[in-house]
This record gives structure tokens, sequence and C-alpha cells, in this order.
């Protein structure tokens, strides 16, 4: 689905944030990226987005070249649009694509529906709560019918019973829609919840430390098994041992 | 809310009503009529032409000072390397009191309604050009990103995200060049004019004509409001998002 080779990225004044960086998440596959505060996981995930442009290193989406707006992303605080309603906001993608009023009606109800967010379409984003705006969000990239979907940090401004709500959903839809989704997270039990790869990124300039398999990622039960915890327990000594590494 | 803000809007012109009444008992010689004295003199057939000369100058002058500013701020906003060119250039020219042109206008463009509404836009024009250019340079940058990742293109960003995100400040900027541009009507009507609102009030006060003065002063202050209330409603409008 997604192959990243030799990624490279430095900003303008030669601040390197990513060095060689490769890796694979195959089709319906959910990947969690983590790694220390500032480490490159969101510029890791601006460049498989196309956001900023490839400088070393090559992203391939089913064999082809990443093209600016072809990867929907779920941001953190700011995704949603203010000036727009719950309906302007999960249509929106479908309005930039020109799909007639009645076709974009019939493709969101039925995930409007799905998220609970049918009695809010005419709600603006500062009308809901915080748990709603990231459901609207979910949406939104879900009405495009995407194959793949970034996330960048996507619950980390939530209260932590919402985070998990929000988490299962997610997990949910991933199951049913079969869609591959790559998230940043700094949180350790979020990525070992989802993540049925994860990667941990070292500190700046990231380099991946490790890719750890997690085949039991997005199911319920999984979280209050000791294999979750003990998944968890990896890979917090992994990050802790990051954090301790005097070498950049 | 809407009704408190009528009941409070009423209050507000019975109170004012109630000080011209006592000010016009207590000066003398006539120079604050009553209100019933204005009435009296008014006269629908001279006033309404006045009126409607001096509405059209000032919503032409506001109408070409939007369509030059409001492009070229939300433009400026989001391109710093035009914008440092041209920034140094309208800070350095913003101070400078442009009615001091008027002469310079009168020359070039002719003593006609051209010169007059040329110097009304371009002193408003600074005004919605700064606040337009700071709205849409404080366009947080995720906005953008989220419509790029939508599959938006360059258009889409300043009709879907600049030009909404900039809205209430342009509408601000309008509502105080409202002001500007009706103080600014007042004088650019005083010189070789025979129409307007403001000649109507030089006429009137040559000939100590003073009920007929106050005629003309409550049409420029109609002239005001009813601008003023007409970008209330747009804004209500189109930003209502900005008002939850």
């Amino acid at each position: 689905m997604i192959q990243v080779k030799h990624l490279r990225f430095a900003y303008p004044g030669g601040v390197e944030v990513l060095i060689d960086v490769s890796f694979g998440v195959g089709k319906g596959e959910s990947c969690a990226v983590i790694g220390p505060s500032g480490c490159g996981k969101t510029t890791l995930l601006y460049l498989i987005a196309g956001l900023l442009p490839l400088q070393e290193g090559n992203i391939r989406v089913n064999g082809a070249a990443i093209t600016r707006g072809n990867i929907p992303m779920i941001l953190q605080d700011y995704g949603l649009f203010p000036w727009k309603t719950v309906w302007e906001n999960v249509a929106m993608g479908l309005i930039l694509k020109h799909i007639p009023r009645r076709e974009i009606e019939e493709r969101i109800t039925p995930i409007l529906d799905e998220l609970g967010l049918a009695p809010f379409v005419a709600f603006y984003p500062s009308q809901l709560s915080g748990g709603q705006r990231q459901r609207v969000a979910i949406a939104r990239v879900l009405a495009m019918n995407p194959s793949l979907i970034l996330m960048d940090e996507p619950f980390s401004s939530l209260d932590a019973m919402t985070r998990e709500h929000l988490q299962r959903l997610l997990a949910q839809i991933w199951i049913r829609h079969q869609i591959t989704f790559i998230i940043v997270t700094h949180s350790i039990e979020e990525a070992t919840f989802l993540g049925k790869k994860i990667i941990v990124l070292s500190r700046r300039p990231a380099r991946i430390q490790a890719i750890v398999d997690n085949p039991r990622a997005g199911d319920p039960a999984y979280r209050s098994s000791n294999a979750f915890f003990e998944t968890s327990s990896r890979l917090r000594d992994t990050l802790f041992s990051i954090s301790q590494d005097p070498t950049p | 809310m809407r009704r408190q803000r009528y009941l409070t809007g009423l209050l507000a012109a019975f109170i004012l009503l109630g000080i011209w009444i006592l000010l016009s008992r207590w000066i003398s010689g006539g120079i604050i009529p009553s209100p019933l004295q204005v009435a009296r003199s008014f006269d629908l057939k001279a006033f309404t032409p006045n009126f409607i000369v001096s509405l059209g100058r000032v919503v032409i002058s506001l109408a070409v000072a939007i369509l030059a500013a409001v492009p070229m701020g939300l433009f400026l906003g989001q391109n710093p390397a035009w914008d440092k060119w041209i920034a140094p250039m309208i800070f350095l020219t913003y101070p400078i009191p442009k009615i001091v042109f008027l002469p310079i206008f009168f020359i070039l463009l002719g003593i006609g309604n051209v010169s007059k509404v040329a110097l009304i836009a371009l002193i408003v024009f600074y005004q919605i050009l700064v606040t337009t250019r700071d709205g849409s340079r404080s366009v947080k940058k995720p906005f953008i990103d989220a419509l790029v990742t939508l599959g938006g293109g360059p258009l889409d960003i300043y009709r879907h995200v600049i030009v909404p995100a900039c809205l209430p400040a342009i509408l601000t900027s309008l509502r105080i060049s409202i002001g500007t541009s009706v103080a600014i009507l007042f004088f650019v009507e005083s010189f070789a004019t025979r129409s307007g609102l403001g000649n109507l009030i030089l006429d009137a006060w040559g000939m100590a004509d003073y009920p007929m003065m106050f005629v003309g002063i409550i049409g420029m202050s109609v002239l005001g409001i009813s601008l003023y209330e007409i970008v209330e409603i747009l804004e209500r409008k189109l930003c209502k998002w900005a008002q939850l």
C-alpha cells in the first residue's frame, strides 16, 4: 500500500529532522508512529501527505508517487473550519471535487448516522464538544472514501474517556471499512491499541529505532489483556532508552 | 437578544432626542432648533436628491475601496515575499492625511463626482487594506493544510479558508470606514458642488437657516446609521459562526 524509502528531511537552515526513514504499511493495515516530542513525527506525516516537499528518498502509495491533496488527514486542533457547519465540513472534500449536492447528500448521510452526527449537521464546530469535533473530522475523511488516512495526534486534546471511546470507534471503522491508516501519537497506550505496526522514532534527527508488530491492535478485548500491557511496557522501555541516550 | 438590541437602540434614540430638546431650550439664538422646527422645515423634494447624491458618492467610494483593498490585503497577508516590499510603502503613506490632496484631486480629476469619490475611496482603502492584510496574515496554517489534504487548490484556499476567516475583520474595517467616509463626504461636499447633504448643510448655514441645516445633519446621520446597520445585518448573515 505505502512504501517509504530512505527519507531524509531538513528544515531551512540545515536543521535535520529525519534521517534514512524507511518502512512499509500494507493494505488495510494500521500503523502508529511514536517517538519523543519534537522528533519529527508530524514532519513525516506532512511528507506523506505531500504538504512538505520531498528532499531525499521517496514515498509511493500503491506504486505511484504521492501527490498533494490525495491523502486526507485528520489534524490535532485546527482541522475543522469554524466558519462551516458540520454538514459543510464533512462535505468539504466532495464539494472541492465538484460532486453534485444530491450525490454528496447520499454519500455523507450514512457516515453522519454511523458517527452519531446526524442531529448536529447545522451546528458550527464551536457548538460541539471536543469528542464530537473529532468525530466530524473522522466523518470528513471517510466521506472521501479513502484507501489511506493520516492522523496527527487526533485525540491528544481530549479527556481520557472521550479519547478511549474515539479510539474504539476508529478501530471499528478501520475493521469495517478496511482503510489503511497511519496515526502519529505521543500516547503509548494509543499506539498499542491502534497500531498493528508500531514505528518508534529516535530523538531528532529521527531515525527508526524499532518497528513493533502488534497483531491484536484494534481488538477491544486486547486493551485489558496482559499482551497489551507487555507491548506497552516494551514501548515504554524503548522510549525511555531513547530519552536516556546522550547521542542525538 | 435582537429584541433587547432594538429596545436599547430605541431608548438611546429617546435619550438623544431629550438632550436635543434641552439644548434647543438652553442655547439661545435659534442655533439649535427644536426637533419640531426641524420637522416643519423638512422638504422631501429638496432633501431626497441631495440624500441620493451623497449616498451614491459614499456607496461607490466604499465599493471601489473594498474592490481594491480586500483582494490586495488577502493576497499580501498570504504572500510575505510581496508584503515585504509593499508593506513599507503602505506604512509610510498611511499616516499622511490624504484629505490635503483634495486640491490635487480637483485639478487632476475635475470638480465633479470622480474626484470626490476618489478621495473618499483612497482614505478608506488604507483602513480596509491594513485590517484585511492583518486578518489574512493571521489565518492559521493548519486550516490551509486541512483544505489541501482534501484536494483544495490555491483558489479553493482563498474561497473556503482565507476569505471566510477574514470576513469578520473585513466587515469591522468596513464599519469603521463608514464613519470615516461620511465625515470625508461632508468635507468634499463643501467645495465646488451644488448637490449633496454637505452642500445642503453649508448652504443653510450661510443663510442662517438652522432648521434646514439640521435637516442636512440628520440626513448625514441617517446615511451613516443606515449603512452601518446594513453591515451589521451582513455580519449577522455571513459570520454567524463568529457570534456564537
